[in-house]
C-alpha cells in the first residue's frame, strides 16, 4: 500500500466494492424498470443520470480512485468535461439550425433515393407516407 | 525476502512508489483519451437521437432488451471480480489473485459471446447497418441509423473487450511467471484498469441501445 503526497493512504474495502457491485445492478434493474415507464422526454436524462451513478461507483470503488490523489483524479472527469462540452455544442448548432438544413428535413425532393425492400409487407402494416402525402 | 522484480524499480523514478504514481497516471491519461474515440460516436448519437426521435424510438422496440440487461450483469460481474484480482495481488495471494482473474476473463468471453449471437440475432433480420439494411419491423427513415450507431458503438465497445482481454491474459502471465507479489502489483492494476474502463463505456451503451422504448 502506498503512503505518499500522491495517494490518500486508504484501501478500497471489500465491503465497499461488495456494495458497489451490488448498486451497480441495483441501478442498472432499475434503469431496464424505468424503460417501461412513460417518462416522456425526460426518460432519457434519467436513463442517463443512473448511468453516471454507475460511472461513480466503478471508478470510485473499483478503480480506485478513492485512493488516489493529485492529477490521476482529474484525467477522466476532464475527458468527461470534454465530452460533453462537444455535445452541448453540436446539440445546440443542431437544435437551432434552419429546419431544412438537417437530414430529417421532410421533402420528397431530398429524401435519400434508398431502394425500398422487395419483400412482401408484414401483414398490418401500413405503407410509409410522407407528412403531407 | 520477498522476490521484487527487477522492473519493479527503475532508477529513474527514484521510488518505488514514485514508479507506481507514474504508471496509474500514465493509465488513467490513457483512458481519458479512449474516451475521446467513443466521444464521437455519443456526439454522433446525440444528434441524430434529436433529429430521428420517433425512428430511434421505433427501431429500439426490436433490440433485444433483456439480453442487454444480462449483457450489463456478465460485464459488471466481471468488473467486480477483476477489482478482487487486485485486492489479491496486493497481498501477494497470487493463487486467488490467478483464480479471480480467470473468473473475470471467463465473463468477459461469455460477453463477447451472447453479443456476438445478439449480432448475428439482427443482421438475420436484415437490421444491418447503411445500405445494408432491410429490416422490415422498422422503415421510418431514421430506423437505419439507430442501427448503424448501434453496431458502430457497440462495435468499438467489442474491439475493447478483445484488447482487454488480451491484457488481462498479460496480467495472468504476469502472475503465473511469479513476478507479481504484494510489493509490485502494478501490471495487474493497470491491466484492470483497462477492463473497468470497458465497463464504465457498456453502463452508457445499455440505456443509450437497449431501453429506447416508446
Amino acid at each position: 500500500m502506498i503512503r505518499s503526497d500522491q495517494h490518500s493512504g486508504r484501501e478500497v474495502s471489500l465491503a465497499e466494492q461488495v456494495v458497489g457491485w451490488l448498486a451497480i445492478m441495483a441501478i442498472q434493474g432499475l434503469n431496464y424498470g424505468l424503460s417501461w415507464v412513460p417518462l416522456g422526454e425526460a426518460k432519457l436524462p434519467v436513463q442517463l443520470a443512473l448511468a453516471t451513478v454507475n460511472l461513480g461507483i466503478i471508478t470510485w470503488w473499483f478503480m480506485h480512485l478513492a485512493e488516489e490523489k493529485g492529477t490521476r483524479r482529474f484525467a477522466l472527469p476532464t475527458a468527461i468535461g470534454f465530452l460533453l462540452l462537444l455535445l452541448s455544442i453540436v446539440m445546440l448548432d443542431v437544435a437551432t439550425r434552419f429546419p431544412p438544413a438537417n437530414p430529417n428535413a421532410v421533402q420528397k425532393e431530398l429524401m435519400p433515393r434508398r431502394p425500398l425492400p422487395s419483400r412482401t409487407a408484414p401483414p398490418g402494416a401500413q405503407p410509409f407516407r410522407l407528412p403531407g402525402q | 525476502m520477498p522476490y521484487v522484480p527487477e522492473e519493479a524499480h527503475q532508477e529513474h523514478f527514484g521510488t518505488p512508489e514514485r514508479q507506481k504514481e507514474a504508471a496509474t497516471l500514465g493509465i488513467w491519461v490513457f483512458l481519458a483519451t479512449e474516451l475521446l474515440i467513443f466521444s464521437g460516436l455519443f456526439v454522433g448519437y446525440g444528434e441524430y437521437r434529436y433529429l430521428y426521435n420517433d425512428a430511434f424510438h421505433a427501431a429500439g422496440e426490436h433490440v433485444l432488451h433483456w439480453l442487454g440487461l444480462v449483457l450489463t450483469i456478465v460485464l459488471a460481474s466481471s468488473s467486480f471480480v477483476a477489482s478482487l484480482t487486485v485486492r489479491a495481488a496486493r497481498r501477494g495471494r497470487v493463487l486467488s489473485a490467478i483464480a479471480w482473474l480467470l473468473v473475470a476473463m471467463a465473463l468477459g468471453v461469455l460477453f463477447m459471446v451472447l453479443h456476438l449471437w445478439e449480432w448475428y440475432h439482427h443482421a438475420k433480420e436484415g437490421a444491418l447497418p447503411g445500405e445494408l439494411y432491410h429490416f422490415e419491423k422498422a422503415t421510418m427513415p431514421g430506423a437505419s441509423v439507430f442501427f448503424t450507431l448501434y453496431y458502430l458503438l457497440t462495435g468499438l465497445h467489442m474491439l475493447h473487450v478483445t484488447v482487454g482481454l488480451g491484457l488481462l491474459s498479460f496480467g495472468l502471465l504476469r502472475l503465473v511467471q511469479g513476478r507479481i507479489s504484494a510489493e509490485y502489483s502494478t501490471p495487474v492494476e493497470v491491466v484492470v484498469l483497462y477492463w473497468h474502463f470497458v465497463d464504465v463505456i457498456w453502463q452508457f451503451l445499455f440505456p443509450l441501445f437497449y431501453l429506447v422504448r416508446s
